[in-house]
């Protein structure tokens, strides 16, 4: 038996002490026992004052203002306790369908999918065959792939500068489509509403429970708005962007600074998927 | 939305489930992904994954604890992608000085591997990790089954890292005598 084994055995504790280390409280830093040392021993000069001040005649009672013992904050976790007894993650069944959500790991996965969608019938089930129905879901026909292909082409697809188009999601089920780009450790994942939407800043800013600011896009012609969910501090490691882009409704998540963000967008051209894969290829 | 609402939006086979299920636990499992992965692609990926393996999961299975379920989802394929990484010989800083941590604890214990062990071992993590105390168990399990780094455990519960460690190598040290005896 080797840690890692043990380390997937982790895997195996019970919901509910899962679910309590986010619950378990902050304890107090080290200096804490002082400052309630100091507050007490404040208190304490208080009251021996105070008892001494009724004891004093009246024309002393200037000489002394009692002091507000200082208090100490205590951050409290979510408590997000569960409510029912423990379960396991069990083998997955084989009859469900899932939604259908077609993958490209890359612009060459793509192109071979394109190429695959102009040949016969017979040959692109015998593609499809070979490349499973996990990745090719919700492609069960030429037609389908030829549809698929329509879908992604009418997504603007962002060039950005040092950025590859690293995946390709299209998610018909819930109308989107998401492109993920990176560049070293760095990524900008662009979730576009296939759907094509003329809605303004304000607008989005009234149909939505997150606190949002608007972002100067200044001469970014191509954003109709560019909105920033902001997020308690220290939350996530990202920023999370709603914009209209070409009519498209689009969600933007990216671990690259605001500023970063913008001059990318600024020197960006929007073409098409097809033309990404092709200047790819060049 | 509650997590019963999902669950039902899960059985009705309505695929409004997985954008609600991203809502909700998108940034806890993308946490735990990409602690193990350290790579936030590979565990945007993960996340993607966890919520397909969800839908084929949930029928038949009505998880009690949603959230806890995801995440076990979620872990494991990380896990998973990790290995292949790991063959690959790439990534993974944080889990594999993990697995190093807890190399400890079985070093000397029988290399058996069997079905019944397998429920024997985890079993046992299970009781043991349910019997520490509070901070024990929050501070363990923090580390790993969260995969967190042991500063970020120590910011969380307001510790020094010196304290986290060592009260991660006691409790390993449990751990690790709780094992010897059992599989020996």
């Amino acid at each position: 038996m080797k840690g890692e084994d043990l380390l997937r055995k982790m895997s195996d504790i019970e919901d509910s002490d899962i679910i309590l280390s986010e619950t378990s409280c902050k304890r107090r830093p080290r200096y804490a026992a002082w400052l309630y040392a100091a507050a007490a021993l404040l208190v304490g000069l208080g009251v021996f004052a105070a008892v001494r001040l009724i004891n004093k005649p009246e024309d002393e009672h200037h000489a002394y203002v009692p002091t507000a013992a200082p208090t100490e904050p205590v951050t409290e976790f979510p408590t997000d306790v569960p409510t029912a007894a423990p379960t396991e993650t069990e083998p997955l069944s084989t009859q469900a369908t899932p939604p259908e959500m077609l993958f490209f790991t890359g612009v060459k996965e793509y192109r071979e999918f394109a190429e695959a969608a102009k040949l016969g019938e017979e040959e692109f089930e015998s593609f499809l065959d070979e490349h499973g129905t996990y990745y090719m879901n919700g492609i069960c026909s030429k037609q389908d792939a030829v549809n698929a292909l329509k879908t992604l082409n009418s997504i603007p697809t962002p060039l950005l500068a040092g950025y590859e188009l690293w995946r390709i999601e299209l998610s018909s089920y819930n109308d989107r489509v998401r492109l993920i780009y990176r560049s070293g450790a760095h990524y900008i994942s662009f979730v576009f509403t296939i759907s094509c939407s003329d809605e303004d800043a304000e607008s989005v800013i009234r149909g939505t429970e997150h606190e949002l600011t608007e972002i100067d896009t200044g001469d970014i012609g191509e954003l109709r708005y560019l909105l920033r969910v902001m997020t308690e501090e220290g939350t996530s490691p990202n920023a999370y962007y709603y914009s209209n882009i070409h009519a498209h409704k689009t969600f933007l998540i990216t671990d690259i600074g605001e500023e970063e963000l913008l001059a990318l967008l600024r020197g960006c051209r929007f073409i098409t998927v097809e033309e990404y894969s092709e200047s790819a290829d060049r | 939305m509650d997590d019963s609402r999902i669950i039902d939006l899960f059985f009705a086979r309505d695929e409004r489930a997985i954008e609600e299920t991203n809502n909700k636990y998108g940034a806890y499992c993308f946490t735990v992904a990409n602690n193990i992965l350290e790579s936030r692609e590979d565990a945007e990926e993960c996340v993607s994954d966890t919520w397909l393996r969800a839908w084929n999961a949930i029928p038949p299975k009505r998880p009690a604890v949603l959230k806890a379920f995801l995440l076990k989802i979620a872990r494991n394929i990380s896990l998973d992608r990790l290995k292949a990484a790991r063959a690959a010989k790439r990534g993974g800083g944080e889990t594999e000085l993990a697995i190093e941590e807890l190399g400890e604890c079985v070093a000397g214990t029988a290399d058996v591997f069997g079905e019944l062990m397998e429920k024997r071992i985890s079993g046992l993590i299970r009781d043991f990790v349910h019997g520490l105390t509070e901070r024990e168990r929050a501070v363990f399990v923090r580390r790993y089954f969260f995969l967190e780094s042991v500063k970020t455990v120590a910011q969380r519960y307001g510790m020094s890292e010196g304290s986290v460690m060592t009260q991660l190598s006691r409790t390993r040290k449990k751990l690790k005598d709780i094992l010897e005896k059992e599989l020996n």
